[in-house]
C-alpha cells in the first residue's frame, strides 16, 4: 500500500470511529431513561449483569473485555452484598438507624429505585419483621372472591382501612403495616392516614433477593401476633413467604415515586405480568 | 457476538469499500465490527422509539442473548408495523451514511 493509500485509510479510520462514537453517544443520551429502567429490571434477572453494555453489543474488543471485567467486578459485588446483608440480619430482631440506611442505600442500587427509610418526615416503627400472609380484601362495593386470583386465600369479612382501592394491582399487591402502632398516630391519624394510603413500599425478601412493589393497603397485623407486616396473597406467594411456624422476615422500605412511575409488581422483567404483554 | 438484526439487513457494500481501503485483516475486521455496532446502535434506536416501556424492557432483557433472537424477531414483528421494512431502510440509511462520510474529501 502507498503512503497516499495509507493516509487514506487512516482518515477513513478515523471518520468511521468519530461517527461510531458520536452516534452511541448520542443513543446513551436519548434513552437514558429507557436503558436505566431495564437495568433496574436486569439486575434482578441477571443477577448483576449490567445489561446495558451487552444489549448494545460493543463489538470493539476491548470494549468486550470491558464489559466482561465489569460483568464479574459486578456479579462478585452482588454476591458480596447477600453475604453482607444476610450476615447483618441473621438473628436480629431490630436494626439501628446505620445498618438501617446501609440496606436502604444497597436496595436502591440493587433495584434501581429510590428506598427511603423515612419520607417527608414519615417512618414506620420497623423496616424488618415477620410478614403474616393476609386475605384477599374486597376492593369496592360487589367485588367477590371468584373474580381474584389466588382464590384459595379467602376474602377478609370487611374492606382494608382505606376502603375502596383505586384499581386492582392496588389490592393484588398490597401490604398491611402496624399505622396503629406509631407513636404519633393517635394525634396525628388524620394526616397520617391519607398520607400512608396507598403509599408505595418495597417489599424484599432477604432469603431468596426477590423484591416486589406494592402499596400499604391496610392496617396491621396484631402486636401480640408477633408480625409486624402482612403481605397479600400476591405478594407473599411472589415472594415464596411462608406464614405459621416457617414465617420469614421481610424487609419493607419506602419507595420515592414522587412522579408515579414505579410500577407495582415484581422487580423482574420475567415475572409473568411483563413476559404477557 | 451476533448481531439481532443482522440476518434481516444487507450492508455489503461498506464492507466492499473497507476490503478495498484497508489491507491488514486484523485492521479490517476491527473497521467491520465499529460499522456493525453503528448500525445496531441505529437499529436499536429506532426499535425504542416504537416499543412501550414494558416492552422495550422485555426486548432489552433478550437482546444479548442469540438463543433469545428468534423469538424476539418474532414478538417485534408483532409489535411493529412494516418491522423488515423499517429495519431494512435505517440499515441502508446508516450505511449511505458511512459511506458518503467515507467518500467525503
Amino acid at each position: 500500500m502507498s503512503s497516499v493509500e495509507k493516509s487514506n485509510s487512516h482518515q477513513i479510520r478515523k471518520k468511521i470511529e468519530e461517527h461510531h462514537k458520536s452516534v452511541v453517544d448520542r443513543f446513551h443520551e436519548k434513552h437514558a431513561e429507557t436503558l436505566k429502567f431495564a437495568k433496574k429490571h436486569s439486575l434482578a434477572i441477571a443477577g448483576a449483569a449490567i445489561l446495558t453494555a451487552a444489549a448494545l453489543g460493543v463489538s470493539h474488543i476491548y470494549a468486550l473485555e470491558h464489559t466482561k471485567h465489569k460483568q464479574q467486578q459486578e456479579t462478585a459485588s452482588l454476591q458480596l452484598f447477600v453475604k453482607q446483608l444476610n450476615s447483618l440480619i441473621t438473628d436480629r430482631k431490630t436494626l439501628n438507624s446505620a445498618e438501617e440506611e446501609v440496606i436502604a442505600d444497597a436496595l436502591s442500587k440493587k433495584f434501581g429505585l429510590n428506598l427511603k427509610i423515612s419520607l417527608n418526615e414519615n417512618r414506620l416503627n420497623e423496616i424488618f419483621g415477620y410478614v403474616g400472609k393476609e386475605q384477599h380484601l374486597y376492593r369496592w362495593a360487589g367485588d367477590a372472591l371468584t373474580s381474584h386470583d389466588l382464590q384459595n386465600a379467602g376474602m377478609a369479612p370487611l374492606q382494608g382501612a382505606f376502603k375502596d382501592f383505586d384499581d386492582v394491582d392496588q389490592e393484588k399487591y398490597y401490604v398491611a403495616v402496624q399505622l396503629h402502632e406509631l407513636p404519633n398516630w393517635n394525634k396525628d391519624w388524620s394526616t397520617l392516614k391519607p398520607w400512608y394510603k396507598y403509599r408505595k413500599v418495597l417489599v424484599f425478601n432477604p432469603v431468596n433477593q426477590k423484591g416486589i412493589v406494592a402499596v400499604i393497603g391496610d392496617s396491621g397485623p396484631a402486636k401480640f401476633t408477633g408480625k409486624t407486616f402482612g403481605g397479600s396473597p400476591e405478594v407473599m406467594e411472589y415472594l415464596q413467604m411462608k406464614d405459621g411456624s416457617q414465617k420469614g422476615k421481610a424487609i419493607i422500605l419506602f419507595v420515592d415515586d414522587i412522579q408515579n412511575k414505579i410500577a407495582l409488581g415484581p422487580v423482574d422483567p420475567t415475572a409473568t405480568y411483563l413476559a404477557n404483554k | 457476538m451476533k448481531y439481532i438484526f443482522e440476518d434481516i439487513i444487507e450492508t455489503e457494500s461498506i464492507f466492499l469499500i473497507i476490503e478495498k481501503h484497508f489491507d491488514d485483516d486484523a485492521e479490517k475486521e476491527h473497521m467491520k465490527n465499529v460499522i456493525r455496532d453503528t448500525i445496531h446502535h441505529k437499529l436499536m434506536d429506532l426499535i425504542l422509539d416504537e416499543l412501550d416501556v414494558e416492552k422495550r424492557v422485555v426486548f432489552l432483557a433478550g437482546v444479548e442473548n442469540e438463543n433469545e433472537h428468534p423469538s424476539l424477531l418474532e414478538r417485534l414483528r408483532d409489535w411493529i408495523d412494516s418491522f423488515e421494512e423499517k429495519i431494512r431502510l435505517k440499515a441502508k440509511e446508516a450505511e449511505t451514511e458511512m459511506i458518503d462520510l467515507i467518500n467525503v474529501g
